[in-house]
């Protein structure tokens, strides 16, 4: 497929800025749409990377299934580019803002709804492009499904928040548009809920998501006709009608539960973890079959944040307050690792210091 | 210096082997310590026999604790240390270098909890692959990568080669399998790496460096997997075909048609007619054949395949059979999972490559091969995972015909060289240990290769964990950019030579 007529190629300008960033021992951030300021606003630097103007397909293979583009580009319009092949992205992509692009769905590296069973975003990522803090342009990983040729340095760029370079261009594994997609709705209390979605995940079933919400207990199947068939079937339940929109709602936040102004938190326990009994805890939806629980409340007491790491996962403020810093997750251990890997990757600590201090 | 991070180079001193083993046996007991040359025999290679190199010592600790020990005493001495798993690997990745320990994980063979509910399984790293999916059998789940060696092939290294496997196409390679990992770094600590139980962590994805890093970052001591369940049902169809270009139309026209195949798999002539001599599977005689296997309910299976065999039909296949039990579709496969010992049966000596392309470059590559095989005088057999586009040719030889292992190592290095320059990469699964290093400075500019080292170096600064594999040093592409000047372009013209 050809090269879209929108593209530009701002590669030449972008390590440039990296260059003179290192001559002038300036710090640098470097920003997408800026969908995720609410976490980031904190670590903006005066000194930033627009990565918006660095934008377009570089190739797209439907028959190949995967795409490759710059980081810049919107998710939407990949969406909608995949679409017309009836293909689309491997997995639900989170998506704050209708701007959102590519390389700061990878760079924040937080997956939808469909996680426990299509994968996470780093999953299908085959290969990326990367400015790295000596001003050298990286090529990592490819376009092929299989390749264990050096470090895969492609995925560890997942989460990086642009501190070990801007990441230039992505390519992505893609799949067909299922045949059938149908959502089921249960009235359940909160634990028999995870316990049910759970249950559902052993079982060889076509399901795409599992959240629960206000006492439902959503379940989306995706696949063939004749098997989307089979499960509803077999499970039951009301059919959720207008259920892409919903889904859309939940990927993008723009769903009614995400619009409340207190503290939103974003949780990640093992699946099977009971309801969370946290201190002020008022409201809160569970995504990922109970792996991922999204909670308002006014305050994360000290005792919380033992709860949740007694439980093997961690907690971090998404939306309003101080966002969580990600050292603060982490053991003295592995924010070693981390300080070793920035230092590999931007020796001189150009790409947003504050945001990758790990001390 | 016994290690320089920018080069890759080491130079490690030789060390008193009494007194080495004086110590490792203050971590272990003694039965746990190898020295003696009867016992080292087993460790001097890994599947790529063709090199070999006794080890001076191997260790087999039982606890992590031992092999923290091991690790800091290696780091204090400068000693270099290789992580073994099964050694079923094929690239020479755990191949013992110069004054090299080699550390067995064959003691960490057990599976520490299968949660049902949970769909994770904890293990050590000695367990073999196989031993996960049965014993998850019972919940109706099983592990979904299955490299050949899956019988026998242990799942720490199947992380450190990121193993893929026939279903990879549809359930991945092993990262995306695992959820989190216990390592010992090279200062003998021990850290949790991944999510572990849960679907996320924070920070960078360290998880997914781990993976393919052929045991030069750190030394996995325990790995958490992630289960599924296991599809009520599963039929192969079988397709012969008179032109390769037509049995690489269908792999296209299959996966274009939106239907992803639990597995999808090509052989040429040469490999058919092994396989059939050497299991007698029932296979018809053909140019190619194309095995394409649909799980999941029956129904869905039916739809599914429907659509298939059109596929098939459109692209001249002139045999099409269904497996039409569980039985039959073993007796398809059969002649698949058999090929490499089947192609053994015909040749004295193969040399197995692992190249990956993308599919529609599938004719052409397969055409270039020929030619190599021609200029050689080397007959290939050509097994492909064509879903994925995995290139395993497998090139006979003679290793006792002087010339001939040489000759096979050229002609696969082309091949390599060939799948990189078609937009593909010299190793899709089977990792680049010593076997690749050459084809590494083909694949990668002089900048990936330096953040390669850099990478290596703060993880691991004295540069004891497998050196020697995996990244080539500068000065190796250097020089054999030297060696490969083509059109009067120098390869990695920024490096001095002397």
């Amino acid at each position: 497929m050809s090269v879209s007529p929108m593209s530009n190629d701002n590669t030449i300008p972008i390590r440039e800025q990296v260059e003179q960033a290192l001559a002038d021992n300036t710090p640098l951030s470097i920003h997408g749409s800026r969908s995720h300021d609410f976490m980031l606003a904190d670590y903006a630097l005066p000194n930033s990377i627009d990565m918006t103007t660095h934008h377009g397909i570089i190739d797209y293979q439907p028959s190949e299934l995967n795409i490759k583009a710059r980081a810049g580009t919107r998710v939407a319009d990949i969406q909608q580019l995949l679409a017309e092949q009836h293909q689309r992205l491997p997995t639900d992509f989170m998506r704050c803002a209708p701007t959102s692009t590519l390389g700061g769905s990878v760079s924040i590296g937080h997956t939808g709804s469909a996680r426990p069973f299509q994968g996470a975003i780093r999953d299908h990522i085959l290969g990326a492009g990367l400015i790295n803090g000596a001003a050298e342009v990286l090529k990592c990983g490819g376009q092929v499904m299989k390749n264990v040729a050096g470090y895969d340095v492609s995925r560890l760029l997942t989460g990086t928040r642009g501190t070990l370079g801007p990441i230039l261009d992505v390519t992505l594994k893609v799949l067909p548009i299922a045949e059938s997609q149908h959502t089921l709705m249960f009235e359940s209390d909160e634990n028999q809920a995870i316990q049910a979605m759970n249950q559902l995940a052993g079982q060889s079933l076509p399901l795409s998501a599992c959240i629960y919400l206000d006492q439902q207990l959503y379940i989306r199947l995706e696949g063939t006709e004749s098997v989307v068939n089979w499960a509803r079937q077999q499970l039951g339940g009301e059919i959720l009608h207008q259920a892409s929109q919903f889904w859309d709602s939940i990927q993008q936040q723009t769903h009614a539960f995400f619009q409340s102004s207190h503290p939103l938190w974003r949780v990640i326990v093992p699946a099977t973890s009971n309801r969370l009994e946290l201190e002020n805890h008022h409201h809160s939806l569970i995504d990922w079959c109970g792996g991922l629980r999204w909670v308002y409340a006014s305050e994360i007491t000290q005792s919380d944040f033992i709860h949740i790491s007694n439980l093997g996962g961690f907690i971090e403020n998404y939306r309003a307050a101080r966002a969580t810093h990600p050292a603060e997750l982490m053991s003295s251990l592995q924010k070693q690792m981390h300080r070793r890997i920035k230092t590999a990757f931007d020796p001189q600590h150009i790409f947003n210091p504050a945001l990758s201090s790990f001390e | 210096m016994a290690f320089d991070p920018l080069s890759g180079q080491f130079d490690f001193n030789d060390w008193d082997k009494q007194q080495v083993l004086q110590a490792m046996c203050t971590f272990m007991p003694s039965q746990n310590v190898l020295h003696l040359p009867s016992q080292l025999g087993p460790y001097e290679c890994d599947g790529l026999s063709a090199y070999r190199k006794v080890p001076k010592m191997v260790v087999l600790p039982e606890t992590i604790e031992q092999c923290q020990q091991v690790v800091r005493y290696c780091q204090q001495h400068s000693i270099p240390l290789i992580a073994r798993g099964a050694g079923t690997g094929l690239a020479g990745g755990v191949l013992p270098v110069e004054q090299a320990i080699v550390l067995s994980l064959a003691k960490f063979n057990q599976i520490t909890r299968i949660d049902p509910l949970q769909r994770i399984a904890i293990v050590q790293p000695g367990v073999r692959n196989l031993a996960i999916s049965e014993a998850a059998a019972q919940y109706g789940l099983y592990y979904a990568p299955d490299p050949s060696s899956q019988i026998a092939c242990s799942i720490g290294g199947n992380v450190a080669e990121n193993s893929g496997g026939v279903h990879s196409l549809k359930y991945g390679l092993t990262v995306n399998n695992v959820l989190g990992l216990k390592i010992i770094n090279s200062d003998g600590e021990l850290l949790d790496i991944g999510g572990g139980e849960c679907m996320d962590s924070p920070g960078y994805d360290l998880l997914a460096l781990m993976h393919g890093s052929e045991g030069l970052l750190g030394i996995i001591v325990e790995v958490t997997l992630r289960l599924i369940p296991k599809p009520p049902s599963a039929q192969v169809i079988l397709a012969a075909f008179n032109e390769i270009v037509d049995a690489g139309k269908a792999v296209r026209d299959i996966i274009s048609g939106g239907i992803i195949p639990a597995g999808l798999e090509m052989m040429d002539k040469l490999a058919i007619q092994a396989a059939e001599d050497f299991v007698h599977a029932g296979y018809p005689l053909a140019q190619a054949l194309l095995l394409c296997e649909l799980d999941g309910t029956q129904s869905d299976i039916d739809q599914q395949m429907e659509k298939v065999k059109q596929i098939l039909n459109d692209c001249n296949a002139h045999d099409i059979r269904l497996s039409k039990d569980d039985q039959q579709r073993a007796l398809f496969w059969a002649g698949r999972k058999a090929a490499f010992p089947a192609v053994g049966r015909i040749s004295p000596d193969y040399y197995c490559m692992d190249g990956t392309i993308p599919r529609q470059a599938l004719p052409e590559v397969l055409g270039q091969i020929s030619q190599f095989s021609e200029h050689y005088g080397l007959a290939v057999a050509n097994v492909f995972h064509a879903g994925d586009g995995n290139l395993h040719p497998l090139i006979l030889y003679d290793a006792n015909k002087p010339g001939d292992l040489q000759k096979a190592e050229n002609f696969g290095g082309d091949i390599l060289r060939l799948c990189v320059d078609m937009g593909g990469t010299i190793t899709g699964e089977h990792g680049v240990g010593v076997e690749k290093l050459d084809q590494m400075c083909h694949q990668f500019q002089t900048a990936e290769l330096r953040q390669f080292h850099q990478i290596k170096a703060q993880l691991d600064h004295t540069g004891i964990l497998n050196p020697g594999k995996a990244i080539p040093s500068l000065h190796r592409c250097a020089e054999l950019g030297a060696m490969h000047v083509h059109n009067g372009q120098l390869p990695h013209p920024e490096i001095p030579r002397f």
